[in-house]
Formats: C-alpha cells, sequence, structure tokens
C-alpha cells in the first residue's frame, strides 16, 4: 500500500509510524498519512483506494477527525493540506478561489488586507482549513447575521470517492446553472469525496464592530432581553448567551455583537440598551472584544465532547432546560448558545470528558434528542469521546430521508471506501 | 436562450400539429379524477392549450392532462398512480418561468400547484412562514407585513410567480444582491418524490446528515414537488434610499458599478440600463423623465436602518460622480423612490413594444469583467444585424441581454439564436455562467456543456437517479440528452418525439411578446 501511495504523490507525501500518529482518528492509526500536491495526484490515490477497498478518512489541518463514529476501518488519512494555493483573487469582485487545504487564519489574514472577510467565525483549533470548514458546514456566533457556509460557497472542486473530479457551482455570485451539488458537499464531512479547491463570496468588513455586555445572576432575565432585542429590531450580527465560561463570562452572559456603519452601528447600540432594560448593557473596548471572541472560541475548539441542541429561537428557554439535565452541565462544563437562532451548545473539556462515560450521560442525551425530535429539532455530537459515540449517534438520524442520503452516497462512493461507518451507515 | 439548432430540429420534428400527445387512458383519468375531484382534472385540448408553454413563448407542447391537487396527500397520491402508470408529470405554478422549463414534454401531465396556494402560518417569533407552493410570490410580503417582515426575494415577476416556483428555479430579483437568492431564504421542506412517497427535508434544528434542502432548491421540478414550504422572513427595513445616476458612457457606468462593490458598499440593489431600454421606456406609456440622451442609467438603492442610510448614498453619489456620472438623483420618499424605479420596473413591457418579440436572455459574469461583456454583447448582435438592449441586475454582474426580433421571420430566428448562443459562450469565456436565475430548463440544457465537464454532469444524472430512478420527475429538462441517454433507458421516450415548436410560423401570433411577469425573474 505504502509503495503504491509514494509512487503516486512521492515518498515526502505519505507519513506512516510515528508521524502518523497525529492522525488518528478517535486513537486509531492510519497505515498511512497522504498530503498530495495536485488535485490529480488526489484523484489517482482515490483511484486506487476504491480499486484496492482502503478505507480513506479525508481531512484538513485534521483538526475535524474526532466528530462522527469512530470508523469501522481506516487506511488512509488523506488530507488536502498541501493544496494551499490562492488561485485567483479579485477584491473588486469580492470573490475568491482558494485550495481547500488553505488554513483559515492565512485565508482570513489574506483579504483582511484588502478590508475584506469570509464572514463566518466558526469555532476552530490552528490549522483548520477552509476546505473542513466546508466539510463539516462550520459557522460561529455571527451565523446570525451571516448564515451558514450554504450563503458563502459559489463552487468547489471534489474528487469522488472512485477519484472522479468534479467542478461544481462556479465563480460569480448567482448561478443556477444545473443541480446545486455545492449545497450537497457543504457539511458531507468526507462522505462524498475530497474537497480540493473553493471558490468563496467575500465581504467587506464592517467598518464599526461593537461588542456588548449584558449580565444577570440567572439565565432567565437574559433570555427575555433576546426576546426584546428580536421584538426592537436590533439585528445584531452575533447573540451569545453564556453561562459562566472562565476568561469569558464571570457570570452568565448575553454577548451582543453589532456590525455595520457608524451609525447604523450607533442607532442599533440605542435600540440594544433600551430593549434590555432593566438589565445594563455595557460596551467592551476593542481589546476586551477581541479577548472575550477568541477566550470563547479557544474554549470552543478546545471542547473534547460538543452537544449541540437546536430547536426554534423561540424555544430558547426549554432547550437550555433540556441542555441543563446533561450531567455537569454549567457546574462541571459551560453552556454556550447562539440566542439568535436557538441552539445550545455544551462545552466539555477533556477533563471533565471522564464523565461523560457514565451511563447517565447517554441515556440523558438520548432523552434530551427524543424531547427535541418531537419538535422536530435536533441534537449533534459535535465531537465526543469514542465510547460515547459509538453508544449515542452522533446525528440522530431518526425522521431523515436516509435512503436518499444512502443512495447519494452510493453515487460519489460507490465501493463505499469513505469514512465507513461514521456518520450514516 | 434559444438552444441549438440541432435542439431546435428535434423539437420542432414532426412540425405543427403533427404529432398530438396521445390522450390519456381513460382509466387513469378516472383514477385520477376519483383523488383530486371532477373538476381536478382538465383532459379538453381547448382548455389545455393555457399550458402548452411557460414565459418562455418560443417553446410549445400541449400536455396531455392537467391534475390539480389540493394537499400533500393528493399529489401523493397523483404520482403515485401515474408513475404506476409509467406516465410522466411536471409541476406548474404560474407558468411565468423563463426557460422553457414547465413545458411537458414526452407525454408529461401537468401537475398544477395552483389550488395549493395556502399560506400555512407566519411565525413571527422565529421570522418564519410555512406555505403552500400555489401561494403567490408577493401575497408572502403582504401577509407577514403586519409583523414588519417580508419575505426577501422578489422576481420581477413576484406579482404572478409563486413559492413554488421560486423554489424549483431558486429565483433571484433585484434585491437578491443585498438579501441573497430563493436558496438563503429557504428552511425546510415537504416534498412528494415522483413514486408518491413524502418525505420531511430541513426542520426547527441544525442540518442532520447532507443538505438535502440545498440540493432541492434549484432542481427545477426534477426531483418530485415541494408541497410544503417553509421560508425566513426578514424585518422590512426601516428606511430605503434610492439613487439614480446617468451616465453618456456605458462603460463608465459599468465602472461605477464595480466601483461600489469594490468600495465595500452593500446596496440593496444595484440596476443598470443601457441606451436602447432608456428610450423604450421614454417612448412609452411608462416615461420616468430619463434623458433619452444618456447611454445608461443606474439605480441604486440602499436600506436599512434610517441611521446609516445617507452616508452611503453620499458615497455612491461620489464615486457615480467621479467615474462621470452627468447627473445623479436621490430620493427617500415612497412616491419619490417609486419613480426613479419606474423605468427599470417597466422596461421589459416598453422593449416589449419595440419589436413582435424579446428574448430574454439570462448570464452572469465577474462584475469585474461587465464593460467587457456588455461590449461583447453589442459587438455579437450588431453582427447579426439585431438590436439588442441591455437592463440587469449590474450589482450581481447578471446580465440580462435582450433581444428584439420577429418570430414570424425564420431567417431572423436563425440570427437570434446563434447570436444567443456567441453571448451565453462570451460570458463563459469571461468566468461567468449561463443563468444565474432563469435556470437551464429546456432552454439551456445543451448549453451545460459549456460549464461543465462530463463527469460532473454524469454526477448529476446520478443524483437526479436517487429522486428518480424510473424518469418521471419533468423529463427532457436541465441535463443534455447525450449525458443521460443511459439512465434514461428503455421504454423512455427522449425528447425527439416533442411536438410543436412556436418558431414553426402556424403557431405564432403578432404579439407573442415574453411579458415582463417573467418567471424566476425578468
Amino acid at each position: 500500500m505504502i509503495d503504491a501511495l509514494r509512487g503516486i504523490v512521492g515518498a515526502d507525501a505519505v507519513r506512516t509510524g510515528p508521524a502518523a500518529a497525529r492522525w488518528a482518528v478517535h486513537g486509531r492509526v492510519p497505515t498511512a498519512v497522504v498530503a498530495p500536491c495536485t488535485t490529480g495526484e488526489a484523484a489517482a490515490v482515490l483511484a486506487l483506494a476504491s480499486h484496492e477497498g482502503w478505507a480513506v478518512e479525508l481531512a484538513g489541518g485534521g483538526t475535524w477527525l474526532d466528530s462522527g463514529r469512530p470508523p469501522s476501518r481506516l487506511d488512509i488519512v488523506l488530507t488536502a493540506e498541501r493544496l494551499t494555493e490562492i488561485a485567483a483573487y479579485e477584491p473588486a469582485d469580492l470573490t475568491i478561489s482558494v485550495g481547500a487545504g488553505l488554513p483559515i487564519e492565512a485565508f482570513q489574514s489574506h483579504v483582511g488586507r484588502h478590508g475584506q472577510w469570509l464572514a463566518l467565525d466558526p469555532a476552530r483549533k490552528p490549522g483548520a482549513t477552509i476546505g473542513g470548514l466546508v466539510a463539516t458546514g462550520s459557522a460561529g456566533p455571527q451565523r446570525l447575521a451571516y448564515g451558514t457556509p450554504r450563503d458563502h460557497v459559489l463552487g468547489l472542486e471534489l474528487v469522488t470517492g472512485n477519484g472522479h473530479v468534479l467542478t461544481m457551482g462556479g465563480r460569480v455570485v448567482k448561478n443556477v446553472a444545473g443541480y446545486d451539488l455545492v449545497r450537497l458537499v457543504i457539511g458531507s464531512r468526507g462522505t462524498l469525496g475530497l474537497i480540493t479547491a473553493v471558490h468563496l463570496r467575500l465581504r467587506p468588513l464592517p467598518k464599526r464592530d461593537e461588542t456588548w455586555v449584558i449580565e444577570a445572576a440567572e439565565p432567565d432575565p437574559l433570555m427575555d432581553a433576546v426576546d426584546a432585542v428580536r421584538e426592537a429590531f436590533v439585528e445584531p450580527a452575533a447573540l451569545e448567551l453564556l453561562s459562566p465560561i472562565p476568561r469569558v463570562a464571570a457570570g452568565w452572559t448575553l454577548l451582543a455583537r453589532l456590525h455595520g456603519s457608524d451609525g447604523a452601528v450607533a442607532d442599533a447600540a440605542d435600540r440594544l440598551v433600551r430593549a434590555v432594560s432593566p438589565l445594563s448593557a455595557r460596551r467592551l473596548d476593542a481589546a476586551e472584544a477581541e479577548a472575550v471572541w477568541s477566550a470563547l472560541n479557544e474554549w470552543e475548539a478546545a471542547a473534547a465532547l460538543a452537544p449541540r441542541l437546536a430547536d426554534r429561537p423561540s424555544n430558547l428557554r426549554d432547550t437550555l432546560a433540556l441542555a441543563r439535565t446533561l450531567p455537569g452541565a454549567v457546574t462541571r462544563w459551560p453552556l454556550a448558545a447562539h440566542a439568535g437562532d436557538g441552539i445550545v451548545r455544551g462545552l466539555v473539556p477533556s477533563e471533565a470528558c471522564g464523565d461523560a462515560l457514565r451511563p447517565d450521560w447517554a441515556r440523558t442525551l438520548s432523552e434530551a434528542r427524543a424531547a427535541l425530535a418531537e419538535r422536530r429539532g435536533t441534537l449533534i455530537l459535535a465531537c465526543g469521546p469514542a465510547r460515547l459515540l459509538g453508544e449515542v449517534d452522533p446525528l440522530g438520524v431518526e425522521g431523515i430521508p436516509l435512503e436518499l442520503m444512502r443512495g447519494l452516497r452510493d453515487t460519489f462512493d460507490p465501493a463505499g471506501v469513505l469514512a465507513p461507518g461514521r456518520f450514516i451507515r | 436562450m434559444i438552444g441549438s439548432r440541432e435542439e431546435i430540429g428535434r423539437v420542432a420534428r414532426g412540425g405543427a400539429g403533427g404529432s398530438e400527445p396521445a390522450p390519456l387512458d381513460a382509466a387513469l383519468v378516472a383514477e385520477l379524477r376519483g383523488i383530486v375531484g371532477e373538476d381536478g382534472v382538465t383532459t379538453d385540448p381547448g382548455r389545455l392549450l393555457v399550458y402548452e408553454s411557460d414565459g418562455l413563448t418560443a417553446y410549445r407542447c400541449r400536455p396531455r392532462a392537467v391534475v390539480r391537487p389540493r394537499g400533500t396527500a393528493e399529489v401523493s397520491a397523483v404520482l403515485r398512480v401515474l408513475d404506476r402508470a409509467g406516465v410522466p408529470f411536471v409541476a406548474r405554478g404560474a407558468g411565468t418561468g423563463l426557460s422553457g422549463g414547465a413545458l411537458a414534454l414526452e407525454g408529461a401531465v401537468v401537475v398544477s400547484l395552483a389550488r395549493m396556494d395556502r399560506i400555512l402560518s407566519i411565525d413571527a417569533a422565529n421570522r418564519r412562514a410555512r406555505v403552500e407552493p400555489g401561494v403567490v410570490n408577493v401575497r408572502l410580503s403582504r401577509a407577514a407585513a403586519p409583523y414588519g417582515l417580508t419575505y426577501a426575494p422578489d422576481p420581477s415577476s413576484q406579482a404572478a410567480c409563486t413559492i413554488g416556483g421560486n423554489v424549483a428555479e431558486n429565483a433571484g430579483g433585484p434585491h437578491c444582491l443585498k438579501y441573497g437568492v430563493t436558496l438563503n431564504h429557504v428552511t425546510g421542506l415537504t416534498v412528494v418524490l415522483p413514486d408518491g412517497r413524502v418525505v420531511e427535508l430541513g426542520g426547527a434544528g441544525e442540518t442532520v446528515g447532507y443538505d438535502l434542502v440545498g440540493l432541492f432548491v434549484g432542481s427545477e421540478g426534477t426531483f418530485g414537488i415541494a408541497t410544503e414550504i417553509e421560508v425566513r422572513l426578514v424585518p422590512v427595513p426601516e428606511a430605503a434610499e434610492t439613487l439614480l445616476a446617468i451616465f453618456d458612457d456605458v462603460n463608465a457606468a459599468s465602472r461605477a458599478v464595480s466601483a461600489i462593490i469594490a468600495d465595500g458598499l452593500l446596496p440593496a440593489a444595484l440596476e443598470m440600463m443601457d441606451r436602447e431600454t432608456i428610450q423604450a421606456v421614454e417612448a412609452s406609456a411608462y416615461a420616468a423623465g430619463y434623458p433619452v440622451d444618456a447611454a445608461a442609467a443606474l439605480v441604486v438603492e440602499f436600506d436599512g436602518a434610517a441611521a446609516g442610510l445617507s452616508a452611503e448614498v453620499n458615497r455612491a453619489r461620489e464615486i457615480c460622480e467621479r467615474l462621470g456620472a452627468r447627473e445623479v438623483r436621490t430620493a427617500r420618499e415612497a412616491a419619490e423612490r417609486e419613480r426613479l424605479w419606474q423605468g427599470r420596473k417597466k422596461a421589459f413591457g416598453a422593449l416589449g413594444r419595440l419589436a413582435p418579440d424579446i428574448l430574454v436572455q439570462d448570464a452572469v459574469v465577474p462584475r469585474t469583467r461587465l464593460p467587457e461583456a456588455l461590449a461583447r454583447t453589442y459587438e455579437i448582435c450588431g453582427r447579426y444585424g439585431l438590436r439588442v438592449a441591455n437592463v440587469f441586475h449590474a450589482g450581481d454582474g447578471n446580465l440580462h441581454p435582450t433581444i428584439l426580433f420577429d418570430r414570424r421571420d425564420p431567417e431572423q430566428v436563425e440570427r437570434v439564436k446563434r447570436a444567443s448562443r456567441e453571448v451565453m459562450a462570451a460570458c463563459v469565456a469571461v468566468g461567468g455562467t449561463i443563468t444565474g436565475e432563469h435556470g437551464v430548463g429546456l432552454d439551456k440544457r445543451d448549453y451545460m456543456e459549456l460549464i461543465f465537464p462530463d463527469a460532473t454532469l454524469e454526477a448529476m444524472c446520478a443524483v437526479r437517479r436517487v429522486f428518480d430512478p424510473r424518469g418521471r420527475a419533468n423529463p427532457g429538462k436541465v441535463l443534455p440528452v447525450r449525458v443521460c441517454r443511459e439512465w434514461a433507458g428503455p421504454g423512455t421516450v427522449m425528447v425527439d418525439a416533442v411536438g410543436e415548436t412556436a418558431f414553426a410560423p402556424e403557431s405564432g401570433e403578432a404579439e407573442g411578446v415574453v411579458q415582463p411577469a417573467g418567471g424566476a425573474d425578468d
């Protein structure tokens, strides 16, 4: 296997043994980690893997490998980390085409020099890539204003499980030619193919960016504030409800981020202050704001177990209550909610994760999921310890059209070599 | 776009009236009536004429029957019966599409969603609405208005087109520059698959598994029928301000478009009209007071909180003036703004008065390539001796070259076809695409190969097959026949067998104008 792979990508692009250990998937170390330099090489690797029946885990920076069930088989990790070219960037068009392996931080700082950004702020570890962001469909607090990757990706290049190179979508901001395979690939978690290049829509950086803090002893008044903010049409870019989190929130806290022109932000701040009254809102200075948001990101990126409970925003109180039934919630590990979107996340650091092997975790997760499912809400485990994910389906596939999804997966991966057993079985 | 020569040849084979679709089997009709009621099935050839084309009147093909179900259960029952009988179907909303997508090819039955026009719920707290597919676009915004909310996608045909059709085509509109297209606003769907199975896509929580909602939007009726649609509503902007900039040079106007985008301004709409369009508008009953000697006009609109608006408008004004605008007017009051918009909104109607027929093209180019793409459009049409007007969503780079012609003259029609194809190829050559909001339908099917390699087209076929293994849903659309021939398999009649086209002179009428109330958008 290793010789065959080296024959395709060259000796230095195949890592084995200890060098492969960092790419373990739920502790399982692959036989080889392959980092092609071109789409063609990636296609040759996947064609061969399909032919030989080698199980392949697809990756970018390898920061999301512990999401999904432990793989039923694992031979190769195929990473796009060396596909980092900025192929086309025309700032005046606000569009860009990049290799999927380009790290998010490098990407944002590159376009930031032109006063632009990709308007997504997913929780990420250092080294997380654009391709990984697309493959996981990740979005952060600012999804409230800017949406998720499905709202930003214009086109992409995908190497399917059996080694076909597909170009999808395009590079222009509006395009309805043919089926929107791009939307299918976003969030497909390496089950359809390796994303090798991505075309993205950019936005101008907001002229003004303010973060306001509202604190309370209990979450209830803050949830009233969330309703009031919506009814007053404050329209924040992000609205995060946090339980106490070291370095982020001393007590129960609502963070509101305001984006726009000077006039628009001043107006929104004014509405915010009035809407949350009698609670008081305090504006953070730029350094404080930066510190809070990056500390929240670090907490989130460091979570070894990350349940996500989602329902209609108007049901936030119930969703939060369900999240608090999970063992140790708020007391041993914090909760953070995209309050405007109705999504409550548990941020369980690895030191609190030992608990997760207790049977009451699996039971409470299943009960919360069932309660949410009644309202067509969802409970997803974005990542977690292998044993728990072996026990509790990370996605929760009740009520989704599994047959269609299996049919689509088999179309792109007829040999069944991509992430076998991990997401849709 | 009118499609390739070869295809027209195929569609037209048999000549006008040469191949009437076979009537449906009487037992099948009875079975359908049993589901949707006596008045829910039409088979009378005279009454079927209304359904023989959509907003792109160039193609015509009379369906064998029209069935009008009243809900998900009836749609499911109808599709089950048709599937068992081996009869294909095409879903139809208001029939305003501009790509021939609603034509009943291959002996298809039309499933009209006209009787499914209920707004099922408006959930103001969550800013969501759930509607049936036959709800007319503008009705939803009106229903949401009392809550201070609106449905953002606003195709120019919004007074007629339906949300179901918008979902099928992934419709756009002038305000999609800021707010996004239909895709960005659809959060959930109830879908009846071609074999009658009902599936729920999306829901209240996060996407679990693949984003089938995203995949379904824009599938042009080939994956099944959406019978309930959940959409996002957005706040009605507190204020809006509109700017009209007049230019003596069309390239200067294009550069202003690019400069406004590059400056980081995000207008709600950024529309452009060229000289031909301005003159047509001013010569019509809709005269908006645009100077008739101008080479181009931009309509730029900003909306949002009243507080920041003037700064943005002033910035846009400065850019326009710096790039050579000879005159800039602004308006804040609704009536004044309406006047500035009037020329843009009535442009297609006005152009329709200049010639027996107009063909509204749809292509997208990168915004920085607009001057080049426009120049190529004029050059190509000039070379073919055709009059062309451009009125389009400049901020998105979404061109709508509009060719004036007379379809009774076959030689002229041939020139229109050739010019259209060249225009399309020119847009693709600068990094663009063949359709921004009208869809592929029948019209652009064979242009898919201009932008996608075979591997992608084959993958699209395979994806279609997952939803519709027997090829029942809207056959003959979206994908070139060549790449899908294999899966069409025996027993499915290809497009060759289709009846007539409007390019056959017999079916043409002098006033057969493509109305502005067109489909996914103008």
